[in-house]
């Protein structure tokens, strides 16, 4: 299992490289903005900052789920695979737990340092802390929504649908945060929409001939 | 029958996909017609106007040597702007709400103090909290002033104080005033904070089984951005030595003189203070009553007014009391005179909950209705006077028509069944949150028109059906071509039953679901009947003949090589 993940991130390195430069990049900001002399109101950086993070992960990560399984699919990795004796089920675990880990990659480090910087760019008020916490539960959330969107659709043998169908329909899914807002039932609502294109990917991952 | 087995979970939760993923497309697409609809009827709608006020004593009101313009009340709706009805908009706005049951109420007074109730010790907290740059960096600095429970003020969390549990505050009264009233849900009590003398006075507690459910205290307000209430007192001439230099910028004589106006008048008498009642605090009830609170028994001593329906597309009535959740906003505005600080009745302004209407009303001190108004539209070009009809505004305004059949269409794209659910519960939903519903719409058309029905229940369903009409066609035409299709793939008669059923109560949806769940098999022609057949079943489901694979026979010509 260890080697099918070390794999994948190997195939994969870009997302991950691509995620700890965005991660720096946005620290980086942050911490310049809350440390800047003569500053008033070091808390605008961070609120402009959220939809250029939202949007720039959702598709990246998209994108990462797409290639993921379109390559695998075009190059029939899982077909040289099984004749190793792995289970589909372990190849698909493999898979999702690196994009779980690029995910990761990205999100650990800024929200350790937003947390970290919160005491100093708002009052410490327990609102702000648990403003903090729903929108970035609920970010999260969204990204990895647009991964396991990326996987369901990158299991496609065609080229229109795996890019534009990403496009369009990872777009469209950013529209929930605007439309519900943060809190509890976006949250529940995405883990169920996650669930379902995990499943259904699985299903056809395991029901198509290799 | 293997089909529908094996593949459920697929078939369901491809289903769940379709449905979320076209949900939104066809949200946008409703939310723009309905931003669109609420523009024209902002631009084209008269305010809702009750000119004299009727609550001015008539020393003030009538004096005929002294009145020149008389006292009035008026509503009409905000701009809707961007953004409105939108989650997001909503979520950052209810963080400073007190109002809202998932926010952590906080407000910053004047002098520079936090106030929050901290949910998890159910303390209210006043604290001072400052920036300071240290050596160059930002430091904020947190010095709680002190705890305060319903037994009293302390330094520290001490339990003597008791907690707080589910808190509803005045949130007026820490702008203008040194005392915070506050209602605590579970102890069913109201509680008084003086911040000056660090007491805290207990009301006597309601009984379980009284009438009274309190939601809000204080300034009663809801959206205050989509609904606009003012009132001006009576004015007089003001003397000619007040008028200044009429060369001076408007901006420069305002701050010289605060009541100032360019009409040169000025007010006889004015308000005490901004929604202040006096010697009592506005209490609004869950049924939508406004109650009074005596500010120093913290008793209630009577009936204030109420809130009352605004006209919606299907209603023009705005005499029926209402609840909160079904308006999209109200604001309530006490009247309290400088001339005496005695409390002479208040004004309720009202906007039905999908945001086409507003209704104006007068209660007296003692809560009885003495006037009220609705939104219209004038008819000037035509000199037919006001028209009070939603629907004919709608109708008649440029763009109108485009825009309500635009929203007709958008409504019937969504699948019947959530259409019907729409009606039944739309009454149930909180009007704020009906604006950004995805599944159930309690403001689409099919949902408005059995909105609070209790009477011809049933033919008024029945008639209601004629507004998802064209979803009901398409949902019948799409469920009979899933089964065209399902026979020719070769699904069983108990599978195609299923689809056909959920093709016709959740229509577009169960259409592509149906499409990228169907078997990917490609036919061939059966020998029998020559018609498709699928290779993977022993007998053709067509004609229930046999598979005949041909046999290996060598043919009869050979190829010899001289």
């Amino acid at each position: 299992m260890f080697a099918l993940i070390k794999r994948e991130i190997e195939d994969n390195i870009a997302y991950f490289v691509g995620a700890v430069f965005l991660a720096a990049i946005i620290i980086f900001i942050l911490v310049g903005s809350a440390y800047a002399p003569g500053t008033k109101n070091s808390f605008w950086p961070f609120y402009t900052l959220i939809p250029v993070l939202v949007i720039s992960t959702a598709f990246g990560f998209c994108a990462m789920g797409v290639t993921q399984m379109y390559t695998d699919r075009m190059r029939k990795q899982s077909s040289f695979l099984i004749t190793l004796a792995v289970t589909r089920g372990r190849l698909f675990s493999a898979r999702v737990i690196t994009g779980v880990l690029a995910i990761m990659t990205f999100f650990v480090p800024v929200i350790v340092t937003i947390r970290i910087l919160l005491p100093v760019i708002a009052p410490p008020i327990p609102v702000v802390f648990n403003v903090f916490l729903e929108m970035f539960t609920t970010i999260c959330l969204m990204v990895f929504s647009c991964y396991c969107l990326g996987l369901m659709i990158g299991w496609n043998s065609g080229k229109i649908i795996p890019t534009l169908g990403a496009l369009i329909l990872t777009w469209s899914l950013l529209g929930w945060i605007l439309i519900k807002g943060f809190g509890l039932d976006t949250v529940v609502t995405l883990s169920i929409f996650i669930i379902a294109c995990l499943v259904r990917t699985w299903c056809d991952f395991k029901s198509t001939s290799l | 029958m293997g089909f529908i087995k094996k593949d459920f979970v697929y078939i369901i939760t491809t289903g769940f996909i379709v449905l979320l993923l076209l949900s939104l497309p066809l949200y946008w697409m409703g939310w723009s017609c309905q931003t669109a609809i609420q523009d024209r009827i902002e631009r084209f709608s008269s305010s809702a106007k009750i000119q004299p006020s009727l609550l001015v004593p008539e020393e003030f009101e009538y004096e005929p040597n002294n009145v020149v313009k008389h006292s009035y009340v008026s509503t009409r709706m905000r701009t809707a702007g961007y953004g409105y009805g939108l989650g997001i908009k909503e979520y950052f706005e209810s963080i400073k709400s007190p109002d809202v049951p998932s926010s952590h109420f906080w407000d910053r007074t004047p002098d520079g103090y936090y106030i929050y109730f901290d949910a998890k010790t159910g303390f209210v907290v006043h604290c001072t909290i400052t920036q300071r740059n240290v050596n160059g960096k930002k430091v904020w600095t947190k010095k709680i002033n002190f705890y305060i429970g319903p037994d009293g003020f302390s330094d520290s969390r001490d339990k003597k104080i008791g907690r707080f549990s589910d808190p509803i505050i005045d949130k007026e009264a820490v702008q203008w005033q040194t005392a915070l009233t506050l209602y605590d849900k579970e102890q069913r009590r109201f509680f008084a904070i003086d911040f000056e003398q660090e007491t805290v006075t207990k009301g006597p507690q309601l009984a379980k089984d009284s009438i009274y459910e309190p939601i809000q205290i204080g300034r009663l307000i809801k959206n205050p951005s989509l609904l606009y209430l003012k009132w001006e007192p009576p004015m007089t001439k003001a003397p000619v030595e007040a008028k200044g230099d009429d060369k001076m910028p408007r901006r420069r004589r305002i701050s010289k003189r605060p009541f100032f106006r360019m009409d040169g008048l000025e007010p006889i008498v004015n308000r005490l203070l901004p929604y202040s009642a006096g010697g009592y605090i506005l209490v609004l009830d869950k049924t939508g009553r406004i109650d009074l609170l005596n500010k120093n028994t913290l008793e209630f001593v009577g009936k204030a007014g109420e809130l009352l329906e605004a006209p919606n597309f299907f209603s023009d009535d705005g005499e029926k009391a209402v609840t909160p959740k079904e308006l999209l906003s109200y604001e309530v505005l006490p009247l309290v005179l400088d001339t005496d600080g005695q409390y002479r009745g208040c004004f309720v302004a009202s906007l039905s909950g999908q945001g086409y209407g507003y209704y104006l009303t007068v209660f007296d001190q003692n809560g009885r209705k003495v006037a009220g108004d609705r939104s219209g539209w004038a008819y000037s070009s035509r000199g037919e006077g006001d028209v009070y009809s939603i629907s004919s505004l709608l109708f008649q305004c440029p763009g109108g028509i485009a825009l309500t059949i635009a929203k007709f269409l958008s409504d019937n794209l969504q699948p019947p069944i959530l259409s019907v659910t729409s009606y039944f519960s739309a009454s149930t939903v909180e009007a704020g949150a009906g604006h950004r519903a995805l599944f159930i719409l309690p403001n689409s058309f099919f949902a408005m028109f059995g909105r609070g029905v209790s009477e011809n229940y049933i033919a008024r369903f029945f008639t209601a059906l004629l507004f998802i009409l064209p979803s009901i066609v398409l949902s019948l035409l799409l469920a009979w071509r899933v089964n065209k299709d399902a026979r020719i793939v070769g699904l069983d008669s108990t599978a195609r039953r299923w689809w056909f059923i959920g093709t016709l109560g959740f229509g577009l949806s169960a259409y592509i679901t149906y499409r990228l769940t169907r078997p990917k098999i490609t036919l061939v022609t059966c020998q029998n009947c020559g018609k498709p057949r699928r290779p993977d079943m022993e007998r053709c489901h067509q004609c229930s003949s046999k598979w005949t694979v041909p046999e290996l026979i060598a043919p009869r010509w050979r190829v010899i090589e001289d």
